[in-house]
């Protein structure tokens, strides 16, 4: 009679719903693109000039299949300036030589505890579109890098298969000087930063930092 | 296309087991000797009645609650016994259970990054809300039936499985401040941003099962009409290893009447 009992127990493990799941996806951090316009581009600088950069995108993203909507509380736009030497392969921080200036959106003021390149721009969205305006002026001479990157949102319709929030992982800036026409020593590496670096450029690409001269 | 698939081979099973023990031909019902020398025979008996969840986990670790209301739904199901010529049987069960009730308070909050940064004092976002459950589970169980005089109990090894069903999260999330991943910056928002949302987790709800233990205790009203109480205890699993925190554990009190259909016995 034992042949029963295992034929029920095959059919009850039949039965026992072992499906994947489809909820939190621990390490799926989901990168979007953000594409950033550098405004005034120019080979060089004069010192008080003012770098705009500006961005317009939609509230609601796909990513992974998956779309949220970006609320009212908006994001959060890191730019960062170092100063660039191409002779040494170590960047340092260089907000201190710029201004932010705020147009649409604002600047979140840099502490002394803060990361010494960071300027944080706030952006906020309404009626379905976000959107953002940051200007540097250059109010010293010098080649620098500007590296723009998004890093943080306020999410309207949180997707619970994301532990973690999804952000503006990959940002291209659109116009300006591209890095590659520096002879550059790469790796470049920033010390303040947790395991930042950048190894190279590859001609062509889109990239989200660029050269600016002021002169 | 799981409860089609589900009912087919029930049915399959079923009609197969049958023929297997009594042969391909219906054999009349027969009464069991009272005292005698019991032959063995195989009871199929309808069920029906509520249940209470009496205790429920929160639906993930990394959420807080306040606790569960229970709720009271119903169950019905149908339940094989055979008794090979003793006074233990063994008992293949099968029941669609309704499942209610109220997880309070479920909360969820976010600190920053869950790497890089120890969790703030206060969160930077929270989502706080009741959950409201209304589920379909298909619970199958495998076990030995024993006749202590005019009582039966029944214990079990059974299997729970979530056939759909809902579970509505209407919450409230309020957020005071945005993480910045870069540089681990709380940027905190000049005024919070709060708003009401509502979602069904039941499609991010844990998958898998309940496996656990079934016991019962029925009394008989009539020759054939039987009121009984049960309870269970399950345990989640899942065949995926990243999603053990997910490990749930709850129980569930029933009250309800069986009646016996018929009755097979071999000539």
């Amino acid at each position: 009679m034992f042949r029963y009992p295992l034929l029920a127990l095959a059919v009850l493990c039949l039965f026992s719903n072992f499906t994947c799941p489809e909820e939190c996806e621990f390490f799926d951090f989901g990168t979007l693109p953000l594409e950033v316009t550098l405004e005034n581009p120019a080979g060089t600088y004069a010192p008080g000039a003012t770098i705009w950069i500006n961005a317009t995108f939609p509230a609601t993203q796909t990513i992974n299949g998956t779309a949220f909507t970006i609320g009212a509380g908006g994001g959060l736009v890191v730019s960062q300036l170092f100063h660039f030497d191409s002779t040494v392969s170590e960047l340092t921080a260089a907000l201190a030589d710029f201004t932010p200036m705020e147009d649409v959106g604002m600047v979140v003021p840099n502490g002394p505890e803060d990361d010494p390149s960071a300027a944080i721009t706030r952006f906020t969205c309404t009626g379905g579109t976000c959107a953002f305006r940051t200007g540097f002026r250059a109010d010293s001479t010098g080649t620098y890098l500007l590296r723009v990157e998004g890093s943080a949102l306020d999410l309207e319709e949180e997707a619970f298969r994301f532990c973690n929030d999804p952000s503006f992982g990959t940002t291209t800036l659109a116009g300006g000087n591209n890095l590659t026409a520096t002879a550059g020593t790469f790796p470049l590496f920033y010390a303040e930063s947790r395991s930042f670096f950048f190894d190279g450029i590859d001609p062509g690409t889109q990239q989200n930092i660029f050269l600016i001269r002021v002169e | 296309m799981r409860t089609f698939l589900f009912l087919f081979f029930f049915g399959g099973l079923c009609s197969g087991l049958s023929a297997q023990i009594f042969g391909p031909v219906a054999v009349p019902v027969a009464q069991r000797p009272e005292g005698g020398t019991y032959r063995s025979f195989l009871a199929v008996e309808a069920s029906g009645g509520l249940n209470l969840v009496t205790r429920r986990s929160i639906l993930r670790s990394r959420f807080e609650a306040d606790g569960v209301t229970p709720g009271l739904g119903w169950q019905a199901g149908l339940q094989a016994i055979f008794f090979p010529e003793s006074e233990v049987g063994l008992l293949l069960g099968f029941e669609a259970v309704r499942d209610r009730g109220t997880i309070n308070n479920y909360t969820k909050t976010f600190s920053g990054n869950p790497f890089t940064s120890t969790p703030a004092a206060d969160p930077i976002r929270s989502r706080v809300g009741d959950v409201i459950i209304k589920e379909f589970w298909l619970r199958s169980r495998l076990g030995l039936q024993f006749n202590l005089g005019k009582l039966r109990a029944e214990t079990a090894f059974q299997v729970s499985s979530l056939l759909g069903g809902s579970q509505q999260y209407d919450y409230v999330q309020t957020t005071t401040a945005l993480f910045d991943q870069f540089t681990d910056r709380i940027v905190p928002l000049e005024t919070p941003v709060v708003r009401t949302g509502s979602r069904n987790l039941i499609a991010a709800a844990a998958r898998g099962g309940y496996g656990g233990l079934y016991v019962s205790l029925r009394y008989p009203l009539q020759p054939r009409l039987y009121v009984g109480i049960s309870y269970e205890q399950g345990w989640h699993f899942d065949s995926s290893a990243v999603n053990q925190e997910w490990r749930q554990r709850r129980s569930r009190a029933g009250l309800g009447l069986t009646y016996e259909l018929f009755r097979l016995a071999r000539k």
